[in-house]
């Protein structure tokens, strides 16, 4: 199992490029923070929506059910997939009845948690995202590497060889402009073509029965107005009570995401077009685990709009591949191993524990510190790896006892300096890979006070 | 991250970094040493030490 720090160091390898991966996001952040600022009420618009979600999940399930009731009075088709299998199954089914073997689907994250692309494919169905991004890292056979700019590990010459190569575009061209344009006509056929309609949702109101899906580029309203079918694939977690707290969400979503003050399309779904369908799935997929786990549920709170990753000290300089899950950054170090804590283990160590998270996260959720629990946790379930747990145990041993750390500290002042610098510096101290150790001091500071105090 | 502190300190011109995290400062001066740079850290109690003594 490859950990997070072997792929971050692969990442951080291409230094020119990992400085501007990290200089990009902290773009994207300082534009959250102009937007943050420019409201005087931001903090109470976070208090809000923490306690809004806090009580949705408290009694999800009665929402869920009001959605259900109200979303049939509106004609929407509801379905119900316990985990991914089951929604994959749902969606080919919808598809397969009616015949249709081309989808359009705007960006959903649920979707690639649930890995729903390549199983239509494998049933012969062909899929096209939409969003610009999306479309960029499908086109390169990769997942997103961020949840709201999912080609953000790549440079306009990168997108120009792989447009280039796949939609004929001028061989060296990178400006972005025409890049766009090429993509645009590109998809404009895929949309014309489409028989169905797959979209996230963002937010889904219980007492309208009705959802809400945000988009930058239009895409997920070409590919709903066009195609007779539309499918929204939802997770439990997306469920608001009443309408009217979409004023506090929608005013939190964009600004943290991008810095817009809000998406340039937010479009209201209340039932299907005349003539056609309209089915939302909601699926649970491990989340129903994750409300049970009092520490951990506020997770559950995310509206994914990306400020964790934008912030975060490490995610800017490890890239979204490093994670290894659908969902990277701080937020996806808390779901991932919430999900598999041996598989993804090493996720919550992926932090400084600065806490910046916590200060942007528009919910806000306790990011640094729930990571912290999730580290006592894997150490408790004996997940974290021996030589960890080793080091942790003979380190707490003296540093709980003053003579033991007395003998510990002479016996490194005296032995260090006389020892072959192969061996300090050999393959067990990892520390000292890219860093010098201190000059041995000749006396220690509690030497140095029963001096001076005498 | 010690590298790019490294360089927001070396492009402010400073010449000392000080501080009291021991753990902080004992990476940036790991990575100052082993490269070489001209900078140098010192814990808040070392300053306070120079300044009693002269």
């Amino acid at each position: 199992m490859i950990g997070h720090a072997e792929k971050a160091a692969t990442f951080a390898a291409n230094e020119d490029r990992a400085h501007w991966h990290d200089q990009a996001l902290w773009f994207v952040r300082l534009k959250r923070d102009r937007q943050a600022e420019s409201i005087p009420e931001w903090e109470g618009l976070r208090e809000a929506a923490a306690a809004i979600k806090a009580h949705t999940l408290s009694r999800i399930a009665d929402y869920m059910e009001e959605f259900e009731r109200n979303a049939k009075t509106n004609g929407i088709q509801v379905h119900w997939a316990r985990d991914d299998a089951e929604h994959n199954a749902i969606v080919h089914r919808i598809l397969a009845d009616r015949g249709i073997t081309r989808l359009v689907k705007s960006k959903s994250m649920l979707t690639e948690e649930c890995h729903l692309n390549p199983y239509l494919e494998a049933h012969g169905i062909e899929v096209t995202d939409t969003d610009l991004g999306e479309r960029i890292v499908q086109l390169r056979h990769e997942p997103p590497s961020h949840i709201v700019l999912p080609a953000i590990h790549l440079k306009k010459e990168d997108i120009g060889d792989l447009f280039h190569k796949e939609l004929g575009t001028t061989e060296g061209a990178s400006d972005p402009k025409y890049l766009t344009e090429a993509a645009r006509s590109h998809l404009r056929q895929k949309f014309m073509a489409a028989q169905a309609g797959l979209t996230g949702v963002n937010f889904a109101i219980a007492e309208t029965g009705g959802f809400v899906v945000c988009t930058n580029e239009g895409n997920a309203d070409m590919g709903t107005s066009l195609p007779p079918v539309h499918i929204a694939c939802m997770g439990i977690e997306k469920i608001v009570p009443r309408t009217k707290d979409l004023a506090i969400f929608l005013r939190l979503l964009a600004r943290s995401a991008t810095g817009q003050p809000v998406t340039t399309y937010t479009t209201h779904f209340h039932g299907p077009m005349r003539g056609g369908e309209l089915h939302v799935v909601i699926v649970d997929n491990g989340r129903s685990a994750i409300l049970g786990q009092e520490t951990f549920r506020r997770s559950l709170s995310c509206i994914r709009c990306g400020a964790c990753m934008n912030t975060c000290p490490v995610f800017r300089r490890s890239g979204g591949y490093s994670y290894g899950y659908t969902v990277p950054g701080p937020i996806g170090s808390l779901l991932a191993p919430l999900r598999d804590a041996r598989k993804f283990g090493s996720l919550p160590f992926a932090s400084s524990l600065c806490g910046s998270c916590s200060d942007v996260c528009p919910v806000k959720i306790d990011l640094h510190h729930e990571l912290y629990a999730f580290r006592q946790e894997l150490a408790r379930k004996k997940v974290v790896p021996l030589y960890k747990r080793l080091g942790m145990a003979v380190m707490s041993a003296v540093l709980a006892r003053p003579w033991a750390y007395q003998i510990a500290g002479g016996l490194m002042r005296s032995i260090l300096p006389r020892l072959p610098r192969a061996f300090v510096y050999g393959p067990w101290n990892a520390w000292g890979r890219q860093r010098e150790l201190p000059p041995m001091p000749r006396q220690s500071f509690r030497d140095l006070i029963k001096k001076e105090s005498k | 991250m010690g590298r790019d502190r490294i360089a927001d300190h070396e492009k402010a011109g400073a010449e000392i970094i000080a501080g009291f995290d021991t753990s902080c400062l004992m990476h940036l001066d790991g990575l100052i040493r082993r490269q070489n740079k001209p900078l140098r850290v010192m814990h808040v109690a070392e300053i306070l030490e120079g300044a009693r003594l002269s």
